[in-house]
Order: structure tokens, then sequence, then C-alpha cells
């Protein structure tokens, strides 16, 4: 095979494995690792070491960059989607936890537990280049979808803000249940979900009038939210229930509160619409929810400790 | 204004306590007990709430409301003369599994916050029971860079000492 015939075949191949059926990042605290799923075959391919004990994680939306929040050797690694090699480990302050990406991949947000703030990096540069003042113990970030607006779940101050990213200005701050920690805005972006942790419900947003619009109750302590638009329903991950509960949001009832692994954390739409795949952090399980059936349709071990707090599939 | 200053510098000193952070690393304990009995015999043993002061040497005294209904609150004092409250969260005796959680942190007693426990029987090989103890909890110390006897892993010897008591309870009560 002639060089030029042979870096195309590569280049394909390569191609081919990121635009693939998408892969799941999952992060797991007690192993300082990250175990890749094959979405497609719905089973554990590789584990990769990262830094010292990883919670957040957000993959970019063409699964080139994986970004993992380490809290304790305190900074984030990035990883290669192609390679799956850590290509660059960045300190980012006391305690980066919650990370969220903007929807041209150009900037990534990381929450700063301790130090209130949240970092900004250029993933062009792979560099810190700019912090956002935030409430205290910022957790949970997630970007509005045309970019404009970063949502920060302020965990000790019961409270989010809206911050203008064209000019990190803060446009509100609104008081919300007790210690929010996850936060997930509609494909539309017009809402914000927040999972109030100890207070066990979660805050309705409205982001045009920055109004709580509805307190909904979910199990005991709630952590993390995905939105399914389709049925314009929440599924909410129930820490100390081990269930998942799926809200129906034009009634605000409680549909079904789904069984699942111990400790449910991170959870996330799969880019198909049809399935969530929920983590659960004492099992070291990855679990898969049919989206209208509602029935459980795959279990997916990972390692210890997983976490899964972010976007953590791409591509999507 | 320099009247104010005494009380600014107080308002700072006590900001952290009144916080409720905690590290963001939860931290588990996961044992498992392989017992020659059956599962109906051990759970019998520590199926009611307050019956840990029985089986627990770590934890010599219990005192609760009777009946293992949810949000049954019991007081456990400790080998270390120290009180802790728990409450019941579940107690499914068809399951063979009860779940219970650390009301209020006492750090004098176990360097933790936020313990949630699981206990539970089930049938192993042969007719015999595994009971399996699932303890998740943070380190009681909030800052980033604890002193070695609040660090997340002397917060893991702590609830380690108690499971490990609790288990050995069980199977030398349930194999007499």
């Amino acid at each position: 095979m002639k060089p030029a015939a042979l870096a195309c075949a590569l280049a394909l191949l390569f191609a081919g494995r990121v635009t693939a059926a998408p892969f799941a990042w999952i992060t797991n605290q007690a192993d300082d690792t990250v175990t890749v799923i094959d979405t497609a075959t719905a089973k554990a391919e590789s584990t990769i070491k990262v830094g010292h004990r990883p919670a957040g994680v957000v993959a970019s939306h063409d699964g080139k960059r994986i970004y993992v929040s380490n809290p304790e050797s305190r900074d984030i690694s990035i990883i290669d989607g192609e390679t799956r090699a850590v290509i660059k480990t960045v300190p980012v302050g006391e305690g980066p936890l919650g990370i969220a990406i903007s929807p041209d991949d150009s900037q990534v947000f990381i929450s700063d537990w301790y130090s209130h703030r949240v970092a900004v990096l250029d993933t062009a540069t792979a560099e810190i280049n700019d912090h956002i003042p935030a409430g205290n113990s910022p957790a949970g970030l997630a970007v509005t979808p045309d970019g404009k607006r970063l949502v920060i779940a302020n965990r000790d101050d019961n409270s989010i803000m809206v911050i203008n990213l064209a000019d990190h200005a803060p446009l509100a701050t609104i008081a919300v249940g007790t210690a929010p920690f996850g936060v997930t805005v509609d494909a539309g972006g017009r809402r914000a979900f927040v999972a109030n942790v100890q207070s066990s419900d979660v805050s309705v947003i409205d982001l045009d009038t920055y109004k709580v619009t509805a307190t909904l109750p979910v199990g005991s302590f709630p952590y993390a939210i995905a939105h399914v638009p389709d049925s314009d329903r929440l599924f909410v991950t129930n820490q100390h229930d081990n269930s998942v509960s799926v809200l129906d949001l034009a009634s605000g009832q409680t549909l079904r509160t789904v069984s699942v692994g111990d400790y449910p954390e991170g959870i996330m739409l799969h880019p198909d619409g049809r399935h969530v795949y929920v983590v659960s952090w004492f099992d070291g399980e990855v679990y898969l929810i049919d989206t209208v059936t509602l029935e459980i349709t795959g279990r997916i071990k990972s390692g210890n400790g997983s976490r899964g707090f972010g976007d953590f599939i791409a591509p999507r | 204004m320099n009247r104010l200053l005494p009380v600014c510098a107080l308002a700072f000193l006590l900001a952290p306590l009144t916080l409720q952070a905690h590290g963001p690393s939860r931290q588990m304990v996961v044992k498992e007990m392989q017992i020659s009995a059956p599962a109906a015999k051990v759970w019998e043993i520590i199926a009611d709430y307050c019956s840990i002061s029985t089986w627990n040497a770590e934890v010599p005294e219990c005192q609760a409301d009777p009946g293992n209904k949810p949000d049954t609150i019991r007081t456990l004092k400790l080998k270390n003369g120290q009180q802790i409250k728990e409450k019941l969260v579940k107690h499914e005796p068809e399951n063979r599994k009860m779940q219970f959680m650390l009301l209020e942190p006492n750090e004098a007693a176990l360097p933790i916050n936020t313990l949630g426990t699981t206990l539970s029987v089930r049938d192993g090989d042969g007719g015999n029971a595994v009971v399996e103890w699932k303890a998740a909890f943070y380190r009681s110390f909030p800052g980033p860079t604890p002193p070695p006897e609040l660090s997340d892993e002397a917060a893991v010897a702590a609830v380690t000492k108690i499971v490990d008591a609790g288990l050995a309870g069980i199977k030398s009560l349930a194999e007499k």
C-alpha cells in the first residue's frame, strides 16, 4: 500500500472509531481511572489511569477530547478520544469538581468547590485563561445550547447562578432547594433543572424570567438529572434510595421510580434519545434505562466508586 | 468602623463551621461474611434495629423505640464512650435488608459525616448465609487538607472497625 493510501486508511480508521457509536467515559473515583464503554456493544473496552479521585467528566461533542476533574490531585486530566491516552494534566485550584463544555467545544468550565469560582479552560491551548466568581461550593455546571450562558449550582448557598458568558457577569442568582448539586439545561435552553440533595426535590427554573416555576419531590438525596426532550421527562438519580425518579414535567407527577444499583450518581441521555445511562457509585456499574418502557435494558460493569458526574457520552 | 472589625473577624472564624460542605470524595467500606447458618436464622439475629449492641462489641449500648418502623432513631454508645444517633430508613424483612443513616455527626465518636449503611443477609452456598455490610460516608473534616486523625484513611479505619466487629459478632452468634 502506498504511504498516502495507508495514511488515508489510518485516518479513516481513527475517524471511524471516534464517530462510531458513541462512547461513555465513566470516572471511577476509588480506582483513579476512567472506564471507556462502547455504547454500541454495551461493553467496557478499556481503562485509563487519570488523577486522584476523579469525579466530574465531560466529553467534547465531537468525542475527540475528554476532560476529567480530579478533586484530590487538584487538576484535570485531558484524554485524547482516539488514542485514549491522557495528553495533559492541568492544575485547577483547590477542589475541581463539576465540569461542562461550550457547544462549540472551545471552552471547558470547571467548578472549584473550595475556591468558590469556576475556572475557564481554553481548549485550543489546554490552559486555564480565566475565572468566574461563583457562590459557596459550586458543584454542577451546565451551558445553554446557544453557548451564551453558564448555569452554576452553588451547593452551600442553596442557589443557582446564571452567568453571561460574553462578559462573565452574573445575570441572576436564584434561590432553590437545599444543597443543589447536579444541574441540567433542556435542549431548547429555556429551563434549568437542579437536584437539591438535602431537600430531596428538583427545582425547575425558567431561564427567561429566572424564576423557579416548580419544585418537584423526588427520592432521598437526589444527585443529577437527565432531560428527555421527546417526552419532556426528567430522570433523577436518588443516591440514598438506589433509584431513578421519572418525572413528567407537564403534570409534575412522578411516573415511576426505577430501582437501580446503590448510590446512583451521574446520569445522561444517550444521543439515540432512547436510553438513559445511570452510574451506580457503590456497585461500580452503569445501568441502562429505556426512556419509553422505563425498563432496565442493560448493566455494564465499570470500576470502583463510579461517578460519571457530567456529560460523559460522545460524540453527540 | 473599628468596632466592626472584631465582628468581621468573628464572622470569618465562624463561617467554616456553619458550612455544610464536606470533601468531594465519598468513601466506602463494603464487606461480606460467610456464615454457616441459614439466612433466616442470621436475619433473626440482626432484624431488630436495636439488636446491634448484642452482636457488635464496638457498640455496647443501644436505645430506641421498638417496632423497626422507618424513621425510628437509635442512640448508640460506642466503646470510646461517645454517642451517635442513627435513623432507620428502610426495614425489609422480606428482602432481609435494612438501611440506616447517621443523624448527627459526632467527631469525637467517629471522624465521619453523612454515613449511610445497608445491612443485608442473602442465601449462600449449601444452606449457608452471606451477610453484607455496605457503608458510604464522608470524612468529617470539611477542608481540602485534613490532619491525619481526620483524614479519609482515618474515617475508613473507624468505620471498618465497627463493620468488622459487627460481622464477627453476627457470625459467632449464628454459628453457636
